[in-house]
């Protein structure tokens, strides 16, 4: 007869998933090196279709999915078929899920602060801050938290920013929702007092633009990589010079990821779609660039699960995540 | 700060095409670009709910309304650094809303389309029939041909295709279909050949330069007035999935703009939209079927308003 738990070789996970099966916990267990995820499930400042805020819950459980597949595979290391590494995953404590910012759908202010605050508490204990919405417009807080961290330890650093998506996000503001919006986050960002505007890039942007917006960008000194350049140049290219004109004198670079920036005949859960011919595939080499760059904070965003009944949106998202933190879930083994 | 004195959401105010303004055919004028909406799905076997397709469009469409709207001062296709001059489109785009087809029978749809298309063109103006399944094509045709959409002159009314099954018997000006939807039969060969037009698959199209491609379309149209059929079945099932049709041999959204573009440049009678089915595999809500083409459609109906600049690009060179 069998009489416990461990005679019946069962294994117990936690109720809730967590960011690649990271063990859950609060700020003050957040120490240097660790990379620290948050969600923030909120779409009400998308302009259109909602749904991202299902996006932190989707993702933890699909890269929780993606973990418990490559541990199934055992210690002998994993090979990585499309560069030709054999990679051994990091210690699960250097990682850590914080849970959800509080979200408030009815007060923007209350909303960016409640972001702002945990990524700047991340920043500031030396880990790198994960933010995973959540609408574009979330992406802007959790850049505000690093900005803020940063001014307080270093007050004359400055860092660049790359973001990848299939718009610009650049209005001033947009209707309705103000100044503060998924159409919005990258001028707020733009604002920041240590950002370098000269350094900001953007990759992927796909189609009919406001043309004032890009000849402010252009500018200012900012760079524009449209989808038809990412397909011209090849994705290792962009991200190459992209990494180049952002950290023009500076020494980090924040990285804001919208997977909108995907065709949606590939990825269709998301709120604002575009048909910029990018592939899952040439998205993932971009962030093969970019994954051994010095970030100081990451967002992805606009994941919309509601918006997909294949689920094969959250998949692709959760593997474009895995890949731009490869350094930090990955170590190379020896051949 | 009074909402009003913004421009509008896409989802407030009135549904029409762009967010044009909503227009009579005895107002049209020519040189004016006329929507009309054709919401019917019983006339082919391929099923499906293309009856939706006019919503759908519209729907997508109003995104594209801020391109001559006051809270976009210049519209830019980034990718091709071009710019929209909105003041030449403004004005010139109608909505005449969707001809009323509920009760009538096959037959009398295709009187009433036929005699719908026949006063838009006699107006001067050039219909943009948004579908409706494959099966209106017939009826916009003739409803071209009947009206003397050719201007007086003596050249019959020429026809590019984009997916669908070829044409049977075609009697009309040169017939050029692009990635047809499945072998053509030697009868449907032999017509495009009597026609002066051809057939050409997507693998032909990408090893032709669009300017090749042109040089062929041109000479085979001649000075013959167009109409563009563009039906979902042109673009490959891997860009969208909402077709009517099994898209096995169609084109990506890059390849068909390119096209596009420069078939807006011909003397264009007539633009139609078919196969939109917007309920189709669970998707209706993300839209992508309905954006795709439309997105394709822009790049003819803004060469045909002459309303792109160039903008030199030196970001990169």
């Amino acid at each position: 007869m069998l009489d416990s738990t461990q005679d019946l070789k069962l294994r117990f996970d936690s109720p809730t998933s967590t960011f690649f099966g990271a063990r859950p916990g609060h700020l003050d267990q957040v120490e240097p090196g660790m990379l620290a995820f948050i969600g923030m499930p909120s779409d009400s400042t998308h302009s259109s279709r909602i749904g991202a805020r299902f996006g932190p819950r989707a993702l933890r459980h699909e890269t929780r999915r993606l973990m418990e597949a490559l541990r199934s595979d055992g210690d002998g290391g994993l090979f990585d078929a499309r560069l030709g590494h054999l990679l051994g995953l990091r210690p699960q404590e250097e990682i850590i899920d914080l849970g959800d910012a509080a979200i408030d759908p009815l007060d923007v202010g209350r909303t960016t602060r409640a972001i702002a605050d945990l990524t700047a508490g991340i920043a500031k204990r030396g880990a790198l801050p994960v933010a995973i919405g959540g609408d574009h417009y979330n992406g802007y807080p959790a850049c505000l938290g690093v900005a803020e961290a940063l001014a307080q330890q270093a007050p004359d650093a400055r860092f660049g920013y790359i973001q990848v998506d299939g718009h610009l996000d650049f209005a001033d503001r947009l209707g309705a929702w103000g100044r503060f919006n998924h159409a919005t986050n990258a001028r707020r960002v733009s604002e920041l007092p240590n950002v370098v505007r000269g350094n900001m890039v953007w990759i992927g942007i796909a189609g009919w633009v406001d043309g004032k917006d890009v000849a402010e960008i252009e500018g200012f000194g900012g760079l524009i990589f449209s989808a038809e350049d990412v397909h011209r140049l090849g994705p290792r290219e962009v991200a190459r010079r992209a990494l180049s004109h952002a950290l023009r004198g500076c020494d980090r670079v924040y990285l804001s990821l919208d997977i909108d920036a995907l065709d949606s005949g590939f990825l269709p859960g998301t709120g604002s779609i575009v048909h910029s011919e990018i592939t899952p595939r040439q998205y993932l080499d971009l962030l093969t660039g970019l994954s051994a760059a010095p970030l100081c904070g990451i967002d992805l965003v606009e994941v919309a699960p509601p918006l997909d009944p294949s689920g094969r949106s959250e998949r692709i998202a959760a593997r474009l995540l895995m890949e731009i933190l490869r350094e930090h879930v990955f170590q190379r083994l020896e051949a | 700060v009074p909402l009003r004195i913004e421009a509008l959401p896409r989802m407030a105010g009135h549904l029409t095409f762009m967010r044009a303004p909503m227009g009579a055919v005895s107002n049209l004028e020519p040189g004016m670009i006329a929507a009309l909406g054709i919401p019917v799905d019983a006339r082919t076997d391929a099923g499906g709910a293309t009856r939706f397709g006019p919503l759908a469009l519209r729907e997508t469409s109003a995104y594209f309304g801020s391109h001559f709207a006051s809270n976009m001062k210049a519209a830019m296709d980034v990718d091709r650094r071009r710019v929209l001059d909105g003041a030449v489109v403004a004005g010139r785009l109608v909505d005449l809303g969707d001809l009323g087809c509920i009760g009538m029978t096959a037959a009398e749809q295709s009187d009433a389309i036929e005699r719908i298309v026949a006063a838009v063109v006699g107006q001067g103006a050039v219909p943009l029939v948004l579908g409706g399944d494959d099966g209106v094509l017939l009826a916009v045709l003739a409803g071209l041909a009947g009206a003397g959409a050719n201007g007086g002159g003596t050249s019959p009314l020429a026809l590019i295709a984009f997916g669908l099954d070829v044409l049977p018997g075609w009697r009309g000006g040169p017939l050029i279909h692009l990635v047809p939807t499945r072998e053509p039969s030697a009868d449907a060969l032999r017509c495009i050949a009597e026609s002066g037009g051809f057939l050409a698959r997507s693998a032909e199209l990408r090893e032709l330069r669009a300017t090749a491609v042109m040089d062929r379309l041109a000479g085979a149209v001649g000075g013959a007035p167009v109409h563009v059929a563009l039906d979902m079945s042109g673009f490959a099932a891997t860009w969208h999935g909402m077709n009517q049709r099994a898209p096995f041999d169609g084109l990506s959204l890059s390849e068909a703009r390119e096209l596009l573009e420069a078939i807006g440049t011909l003397p264009i009678a007539g633009l139609s939209i078919t196969g939109l089915d917007p309920t189709g595999s669970g998707l209706s809500v993300v839209k992508t079927g309905q954006r795709l083409i439309l997105t394709a459609i822009l790049d003819l109906i803004y060469a045909r308003l002459d309303a792109l600049r160039s903008k030199a690009d030196t970001t990169h060179a």
